[in-house]
């Protein structure tokens, strides 16, 4: 390629790059350019009780997060709720725990395997 | 500024070629060591059945593609592996970067908040537009443009990261109020003990004394809050290159 053309070609590249991270100052939408690391985040804290057949035992939820991970919103513990009770590991969970976020601190509940705020 | 004569010129300005290469060396060297971690800490367990991973690919992905994506991820945690020995140590290295990148995609597929897959991705596409690599363990210097539009890449890229994520953590009152960083400390105390595979070294000294939430914890987390957020406005000017790239890297993994 001939060296002028290779030039423009790179430049053009390296302006779509700029604006493209340009976009990410902004509110357009988009995520690649974004980073987000430890900006906002919703924890809980929660302890569980699983029965199955009348018999009750402890559940630890935390074992059903990506490794590593222990950040848990209110809808990412109900999807692991729904999956114990969905593939048949206990008939119903409850319990109780705190949850955290921007807007502070709030008192979380699991009744009938449903998770209340 | 070598940054910005290559900018200048339409990145026909020559720069030492060996730079790019001593950044394939690592970027190769950090995702392997990443790569083998994550065998560990129940990375090759995933998508065992019945687990949550397997209900949430079928959920996303339906059944068929979230069987292929079971069928080959195994096979993929090895080839990346493989391919990523492959680029520290110069070996087609060009192919060997297109494996990793493929193998580091994969991660998109089941991570919730892959910033260091999207920071990796991004970084090693920049590599694959260097005109020189090298081949073998060793490293060739000597002046040539052939790595320096590659090399700009990086340095913008890198900068992003740094100023974008400053930003973010500027229009975050749960960051910067230093809530975000004492609500995480705080629950990471409180569920240490049920957490199967734990990647975090937080000392027991920094649990006790600021990891209780009180308004004292939120305060001292503020500080600690601004300060990353100055260090991320001040570190990457562009005239830094390869060693703030490596860092991030690093850190990021």
């Amino acid at each position: 390629m001939h060296v002028s053309v290779l030039s423009a070609v790179q430049m053009t590249v390296t302006l779509g790059l700029v604006v493209w991270m340009i976009i990410g100052f902004t509110p357009l939408p988009g995520h690649w350019l974004r980073w987000r690391m430890f900006c906002r985040a919703t924890f809980t804290i929660v302890t569980l009780i699983g029965t199955k057949d009348g018999r009750a035992e402890p559940v630890n939820v935390y074992d059903h997060l990506s490794p590593g991970s222990f950040i848990l919103n209110p809808s990412a513990l109900q999807r692991i709720l729904d999956h114990l009770i969905e593939s048949g590991r206990y008939d119903r969970i409850d319990g109780h725990g705190r949850m955290l976020s921007a807007d502070g601190e709030k008192p979380v509940e699991v009744r009938e395997s449903r998770v209340v705020l | 500024m070598w940054f910005f004569d290559a900018l200048a010129s339409g990145f026909q300005y020559p720069t030492d070629t060996g730079r790019l290469q001593w950044f394939r060396i690592i970027f190769g060297a950090v995702l392997t060591t990443r790569f083998v971690l994550a065998f560990g800490q129940g990375g090759w367990d995933r998508f065992v059945p019945g687990s949550m991973s397997v209900h949430l690919a079928k959920q996303r992905f339906g059944q068929a593609r979230a069987r292929a994506l079971i069928i080959l991820y195994r096979p993929g945690l090895l080839v990346r592996t493989a391919a990523a020995l492959a680029l520290a140590l110069g070996f087609v290295p060009r192919i060997a970067l297109l494996l990793v990148l493929a193998g580091i995609a994969m991660e998109l597929l089941y991570l919730r908040s892959p910033n260091a897959v999207r920071y990796t991705l991004l970084t090693g596409a920049c590599l694959l537009l260097a005109g020189n690599l090298g081949h073998g363990p060793h490293v060739d210097y000597g002046l040539s443009m052939e790595n320096t539009w590659s090399q700009c890449l990086l340095v913008l890229v890198t900068t992003d990261i740094y100023w974008n994520s400053a930003w973010q953590k500027l229009r975050s009152s749960q960051f910067r109020s230093g809530l975000y960083l004492a609500q995480w400390i705080h629950t990471y105390t409180q569920v240490r003990d049920r957490l199967p595979h734990s990647q975090h070294a937080v000392p027991g000294l920094v649990r006790r004394h600021a990891g209780n939430l009180t308004s004292r914890d939120i305060r001292l987390w503020r500080l600690v809050a601004i300060t990353v957020i100055v260090v991320e406005i001040v570190l990457p000017p562009p005239c830094s290159s390869r060693r703030r790239c490596l860092t991030r890297l690093s850190s990021a993994s």
